[in-house]
């Protein structure tokens, strides 16, 4: 079985890669396999046969890239490997059919060749070795796939919530104006909240955008000071490493810092906005 | 990031130095391939894949420069013998010829190189 196994794996090899004769080949192989396990009993143990075709090795490791076209080499992963190659050609296969179809067969499909273009690749990553080295040519093929991914769920976790609670301050602001359009706020629920930031009546349509900036930039602010000091601990960095191979492989505690710092930048910028409005809100208006 | 560089350069090596080496092997008279990788394979750090020697003989006869020749065995099926063609000894030739220059070339700039680093 191991010995027929590796014979087809020859052929197949050398057919894949255009060699000359591939079936010469395979005849010299069965005759060096003949020689080398002469004399020995028969049924030849496993361990015997192992050890002939260890010394053989394996024929990828017998043609040269440099030896083949581009074409035949791309072929040549395919049929036979390494896995990291095939998964990469796999995973790039997989989103060129979600482009493809996606359009044509509605989002479902769309998403699920997506999804599926993702964990092949995130599979071709965990192949590519201990370092999780990927070559100059399988990062072109797999990071396609991963980028859209993570830069949704990047976007999720630094803009989502600001984004959300500016978006519905906005809103609170417009329903003020619908319901009080000329008169005072009343003393309850949120309304103190806009008049603590200089928000009147009058001036509502002209500023409630600044108060959904103003809310979105002090929602990122704490957000980003949390999430910075989330990650100056080493299990939430490793974890993030984690999520976002390979990108983030070498993420380190400074990171952390980075982000802690510019979400107390935003935050104090939030307090100096906030007393300006207290101070000045009616003549600044 | 060495371990990588060496091991580049040492497979660049053996590929160039394999062809000549299989050549050589034949000058003398035609071998079966069996005998031809046991015969390379007692050169320390030639071969690492015995096999890598039957697609080079492959290659070398689609090229003509080796031709096969089946003989009946007594003990077995019939055999099949690589021996140099004319070109084949031709190419050979050329091959030590530059080899030959190259080693007396990397030699005399190890030379250069132990002169320089034994002055005082």
């Amino acid at each position: 079985m191991l010995y027929d196994q590796y014979v087809r794996r020859v052929h197949t090899v050398l057919t894949a890669a255009g060699a000359p004769n591939p079936d010469d080949v395979v005849a010299d192989i069965r005759d060096h396999v003949d020689r080398e396990l002469e004399g020995l009993a028969e049924p030849v143990s496993d361990t015997a046969m192992e050890g002939v075709l260890t010394r053989l090795g394996q024929p990828q490791q017998w043609i040269g890239d440099d030896q083949l076209s581009w074409w035949r080499k791309t072929l040549l992963r395919v049929r036979t490997g390494p896995e990291d190659w095939r998964l990469a050609y796999a995973t790039f296969g997989t989103i060129l059919l979600a482009l493809l179809f996606g359009g044509l067969l509605g989002e479902t499909v769309l998403v699920v060749l997506w999804a599926g273009s993702f964990i092949l690749a995130r599979a071709a990553i965990a192949t590519a070795g201990e370092s999780n080295d990927l070559t100059e040519g399988q990062k072109w093929l797999v990071y396609p796939s991963l980028v859209p991914v993570y830069a949704l769920l990047l976007a999720a976790v630094f803009l989502g919530p600001a984004a959300g609670v500016g978006d519905y301050a906005d809103s609170l602001s417009y329903q003020a104006l619908r319901e009080y359009p000329a008169g005072d706020l009343p003393r309850a629920g949120y309304y103190p909240l806009l008049e603590s930031v200089g928000i009147t009546p009058g001036a509502i349509d002209v500023r409630s955008g600044i108060l959904a900036i103003y809310a979105a930039a002090l929602t990122a602010g704490i957000s980003w000071t949390i999430l910075g000091l989330v990650l100056l601990l080493k299990r939430p960095r490793r974890l993030t490493a984690a999520v976002f191979r390979p990108f983030l492989d070498h993420m380190s505690r400074a990171w952390g810092v980075t982000l802690l710092v510019i979400g107390l930048v935003l935050l104090a910028l939030c307090v100096m906005a906030t007393v300006a409005a207290h101070a000045w809100g009616h003549h600044y208006f | 990031m060495n371990d990588r560089l060496l091991d580049n350069w040492t497979t660049q090596l053996r590929k160039g130095l394999l062809d000549l080496c299989v050549l050589s092997a034949l000058a003398e008279t035609r071998m079966y391939g069996y005998d031809i990788v046991r015969r390379l394979r007692s050169i320390e750090g030639l071969v690492i894949s015995e096999g890598t020697i039957y697609p080079i003989l492959g290659r070398f006869s689609r090229d003509g420069l080796v031709q096969t020749v089946l003989e009946e065995s007594k003990a077995g099926p019939a055999r099949k013998y690589y021996q140099l063609t004319a070109t084949g000894r031709e190419v050979l030739e050329r091959m030590n010829a530059a080899w030959v220059q190259i080693v007396k070339g990397v030699g005399s700039l190890q030379s250069e190189t132990d002169t320089e680093n034994n002055e005082p």
